[in-house]
């Protein structure tokens, strides 16, 4: 028994597993309590506590973790959120969509999105309706602009034409007052029509609303002018072509910022005629194609009138009919040629001093001189007579007319 | 093997949890964002009908003044566009009407003509129609025997002509070639014969 006692107190400490089981050595213990603890470890492999109890495993059966409020309230409220989404989804589908019309029909459910096109469809008839009534407005003023425009032209240009005689020119001068006042008239009152809006704002509707009302008023007068088409009566065609010339006037852009930024009262006389000559370049009407012909014309009077002072500054006695006596310049033809803008004058000359061909030559350099000549040109010269009976040199000249 | 089942349960309730947490979550974002668009266009729609409305009572207000102005002056304005037609039909007609016009110059040598101041047309020849983009072309050529102070009125009625105020045929001068006859022994006036190319123009 004392030998197992020493070899069990040979054998090696076994380590503590509770750090509180540690010994401490340094620790000042009595060795009775040693003693005892180390023969009470020693003597025995039962714990102080006895065996741990088992858990019965059996009692959790069946057993469900407890209900989680908090789980409770987030499917109340997903539920709650589910049945406000399809209901709000129904309800802005009623309201803003056609996609349900046949139950919003049927159940006679208003919806705020047709009401809205309702709404916009009545203003854009109605300002359409205001649109159609302003151009055609703007077209008879327009008419009457053209009608003074026309006798305006007329009246400048017999004032300022060479040819014409004073009395001539005062009338045209008294005339163009009344008619100034005419056309004033008429580009005020087109220029206030003009200005105001063609177009209204829309809710919800987008895009260039100017561009659908000027098509809107477009297809309205289309349909009028074509409502008349095949109508011969003289007040049809008439019509017809009010509403035709309408529809040019409604895209006719340029046009209406000429008329706007016109300051009417600040023209002189010659910036009205410039002005009309503009306007009439942008009108579409049988008036705007005469006076686009007028324009072209070429007033030989006046050519005339300057190929006579031309002249006169070569042979100071040419209009007072002394060319057998004195001699001078004679013409015998002209040649007028609108389409080449070139004129050839034939005639001739008479000197008693043999000097006929710096007369013609003079009268070259003259010709080259004015504004309404270029090119003036004579490749031969020739003369007969005698220092008694005279020199006489033929005149065969050809100009163009200056683009001026 | 009943507390393995305990556990399987608690934790499947922590996931629902979550699970439906993050579905709140979600739903509440996507409704908010839906709802809030959609209630800004219901919003829109239901204000612009009542604007709508309100301007719709202008319009129709405004509409019948404009209307009322235009018909108005649509008398006027008809009056002119007639007045216009005809006198078009004058000095621009609708098709060539050379025997009006034929008339027109007759009429015009009869007034020129003096027995000391002479016009006398001696040849009309009118040529084929050329048509343009807007406008016709009738040509004609003419022979006239004129004193000088005959001859520029002449060019001036040729010039002047078109204009609504007179009468007289929309008319330009193509080509002039004229001759200066010898003078007579006495104080007659200068004689000019000339040919003439007209363009006369109807619509």
């Amino acid at each position: 028994m004392a030998e197992e006692k020493q070899t069990e107190a040979a054998a090696p400490e076994p380590q503590p597993i509770n750090p509180l089981d540690i010994k401490d050595t340094k620790a000042d213990d009595s060795a009775l309590v040693s003693s005892i603890v180390s023969t009470e470890t020693a003597t025995g492999e039962e714990n102080i506590l006895g065996i741990a109890p088992e858990i019965d495993q059996s009692l959790l059966q069946g057993m469900e973790p407890p209900k989680s409020i908090l789980l409770l309230i987030l499917k109340i409220t997903a539920s709650f959120l589910v049945v406000a989404g399809i209901g709000s989804f129904l309800f802005f589908s009623t309201q803003l969509t056609k996609s349900l019309e046949s139950i919003t029909n049927n159940l006679d459910i208003p919806n705020v999105s047709q009401d809205l096109a309702v709404t916009n469809a009545e203003i854009i008839k109605l300002q359409t309706n205001i649109n159609l009534h302003r151009y055609l407005q703007i077209k008879g003023y327009l008419d009457i602009f053209s009608y003074s425009g026309d006798s305006y032209l007329q009246n400048y240009d017999v004032s300022v034409s060479q040819t014409s005689t004073k009395s001539e020119k005062r009338e045209s001068l008294e005339q163009m007052t009344e008619l100034k006042e005419n056309i004033k008239v008429a580009i005020n009152n087109s220029r206030e029509l003009y200005i105001k809006n063609i177009s209204v704002d829309l809710t919800n509707e987008g895009g260039d609303l100017e561009t659908m009302f000027r098509d809107k008023l477009t297809t309205v007068l289309s349909k009028k002018a074509q409502s008349l088409a095949e109508n011969e009566e003289t007040e049809a065609l008439r019509e017809f072509k009010t509403y035709t010339q309408t529809i040019a006037l409604v895209n006719n852009t340029e046009l209406k910022n000429l008329i706007i930024n016109s300051d009417f009262d600040a023209m002189s006389d010659e910036d009205v005629y410039v002005f009309v000559k503009d306007m009439n370049s942008l009108l579409t009407s049988n008036l705007t194609s005469i006076q686009n012909i007028k324009e072209k014309r070429i007033k030989w009077s006046d050519i005339m009138d300057e190929i006579d002072l031309r002249t006169i500054a070569v042979d100071g006695y040419y209009t007072d009919d002394y060319y057998n006596e004195l001699g001078g310049i004679r013409y015998t033809s002209y040649d007028f040629d609108s389409v080449n803008r070139r004129i050839s004058i034939v005639g001739e000359t008479k000197r008693f001093d043999t000097t006929n061909f710096t007369m013609i030559a003079n009268l070259i350099d003259e010709f080259n001189d004015s504004d309404t000549f270029e090119g003036a040109d004579m490749n031969s010269f020739n003369k007969s007579g005698s220092l008694t009976d005279g020199y006489t040199a033929i005149l065969k000249l050809s100009l163009n007319l200056a683009n001026n | 093997m009943s507390n393995t089942t305990y556990q399987i349960l608690e934790r499947q309730q922590k996931f629902q949890t979550k699970v439906y947490a993050f579905a709140c979550l979600l739903l509440i974002v996507l409704l908010g964002f839906y709802g809030y668009k959609q209630w800004i266009r219901y919003d829109m729609a239901k204000s612009g009908i009542g604007s709508g409305e309100e301007f719709v009572a202008f319009l129709s207000e405004e509409s019948v003044n404009e209307e009322t102005n235009y018909n108005s002056l649509k008398v006027e304005f008809d009056a002119l566009d007639k007045e216009i037609n005809t006198k078009l039909a004058d000095i621009f007609p609708p098709d060539n009407a050379y025997t009006e016009l034929t008339r027109q110059i007759d009429s015009y040598e009869q007034k020129l003509a003096k027995r000391h101041n002479p016009f006398e047309v001696s040849n009309i020849n009118f040529q084929n129609v050329v048509k343009k983009e807007k406008y016709s072309v009738l040509p004609l050529r003419m022979t006239i025997r004129s004193s000088s102070n005959n001859f520029i009125k002449f060019l001036h009625l040729i010039e002047n002509s078109g204009t609504l105020n007179g009468n007289t045929r929309l008319m330009d001068i193509s080509s002039i070639r004229l001759n200066f006859e010898d003078e007579d022994e006495d104080d007659g006036p200068k004689i000019i014969s000339f040919s003439v190319q007209i363009n006369a123009y109807f619509q």
